[in-house]
């Protein structure tokens, strides 16, 4: 096959000459962008592999806090409706069972919480506030004729003790997220 | 000679027997060992600023409660406004009714800072005939319960006149099973009985009747 000759000095021979000069220029950009964005998809992947493997501690307290959630919501809903409100006393020994269930899972939650994190023991102060007053309200109910006029008070209490708590927990865990976040990438 | 010597056996015999009866009738102990009263003891779950007013109790002072009395009791058994029970002590183990254990299940995760948040119990020691002199109540807590839970060794007194009763309280607390402490009440320093407070006895559980005073 005969390749055309093209004169380079002729119009013609000049458009397509800059015109092959960008196009190899491109090709090699290309290739070069091509090739960092594959290492950055590389590292991002393994950061994201590693952050996994190393957010162990994260994982473990929201698996906790959300736990928290589930039992203190079956505690609102048992305390502040039903026969208990009504009553102003635990009666039955069904919930003379599941109160103190509550109370001990909740109690055990807080615990496995100051397990995962030592630095900051933060179980020690807004944790124990609220399983005090959750046991205070327990005692009342079950010592006690009628305390219906002070249910409500008392559960605005605890409900402001989980606030405080949960407030906590939330700090932690962004810091810990950016302690393991910091470690995955060692 | 026979008939002197079978006067004087039947003389020996009879100055014997007379000493006997003489010694059985004016010994310093009568006959019959004197019985040592049968216990019987009410445990009431009372708030602490009911058990002691107004305040409750104050820490490291002496008991600046105003004195309470049996009908005080009385009332709030007859009201069924609180947790009671009653118990004998011919056991070493006092168990605890099930809502009384119930209680004290959730009551020992609560805060122990504040009197109007703390609950007493008030025993009433009862016997059917009146006694007199020093009646003592000594409790020992062991020593991991003692720093942990800060409740203390110590022992009441009081002077008993011809009375069928006395009254102890002190913090709901100290009844926690799990917390092994003992008891020991001692009736004028001759008669003690030592206890333990237990969970609700399951059933078919046999308890241990023997005796643990001494007379």
């Amino acid at each position: 096959m005969k390749v055309p000759h093209i004169d380079p000095d002729s119009v013609f021979g000049k458009i397509l000459t800059s015109f092959i000069d960008k196009l190899i220029l491109g090709i090699l950009a290309g290739i070069i962008i091509l090739l960092i964005q594959s290492q950055i998809q590389e590292d991002v992947q393994l950061k994201e592999e590693s952050f996994a493997v190393a957010r162990v501690r994260t994982d473990m307290l929201i698996e906790q806090r959300n736990a928290l959630a589930e039992a203190m919501t079956k505690y609102f809903h048992l305390v502040g409706s039903g026969d208990i409100f009504a009553k102003g006393k635990i009666e039955s020994e069904k919930d003379e069972l599941v109160s103190s269930k509550l109370l001990d899972d909740i109690r055990i939650i807080i615990f496995n919480m100051g397990v995962i994190d030592e630095a900051l023991s933060f179980s020690s102060l807004e944790g124990k506030e609220l399983i005090e007053e959750i046991s205070t309200l327990n005692s009342k109910l079950k010592g006690q004729k009628n305390i219906r006029a002070e249910i409500k008070e008392e559960m605005e209490v605890i409900r402001e003790k989980y606030r405080k708590f949960i407030i906590t927990i939330k700090k932690v865990t962004r810091n810990i997220l950016k302690e393991e976040f910091k470690e995955s990438l060692e | 000679m026979q008939g002197h010597s079978v006067r004087g056996r039947v003389f020996v015999y009879a100055v014997c027997l007379w000493s006997l009866l003489l010694l059985g009738i004016f010994s310093p102990e009568p006959l019959h060992a004197q019985e040592a009263p049968i216990v019987s003891v009410k445990f009431v779950l009372v708030p602490e600023t009911k058990a002691c007013k107004p305040d409750g109790y104050s820490i490291g002072v002496q008991s600046t409660c105003e004195t309470l009395r049996r009908p005080d009791i009385d009332s709030w058994i007859n009201e069924s406004e609180y947790i009671h029970m009653t118990q004998s002590l011919s056991s070493e183990k006092v168990s605890l009714n099930e809502k009384m254990f119930g209680f004290l299940r959730d009551y020992q995760w609560g805060s122990k800072e504040d009197p109007k948040k703390r609950w007493t119990i008030v025993m009433l020691f009862e016997w059917k005939h009146p006694q007199s002199g020093s009646i003592e109540l000594q409790r020992n807590v062991p020593p991991e319960v003692e720093n942990a839970e800060k409740i203390r060794n110590y022992t009441w007194s009081g002077e008993l006149n011809k009375e069928y009763g006395w009254i102890n309280h002190q913090g709901a607390a100290a009844f926690i099973p799990s917390h092994n402490i003992r008891w020991t009440l001692r009736l004028e320093g001759t008669t003690q009985w030592t206890f333990k407070i237990t969970g609700p006895a399951q059933e078919g559980e046999i308890i241990d009747e023997s005796t643990t005073h001494r007379p």
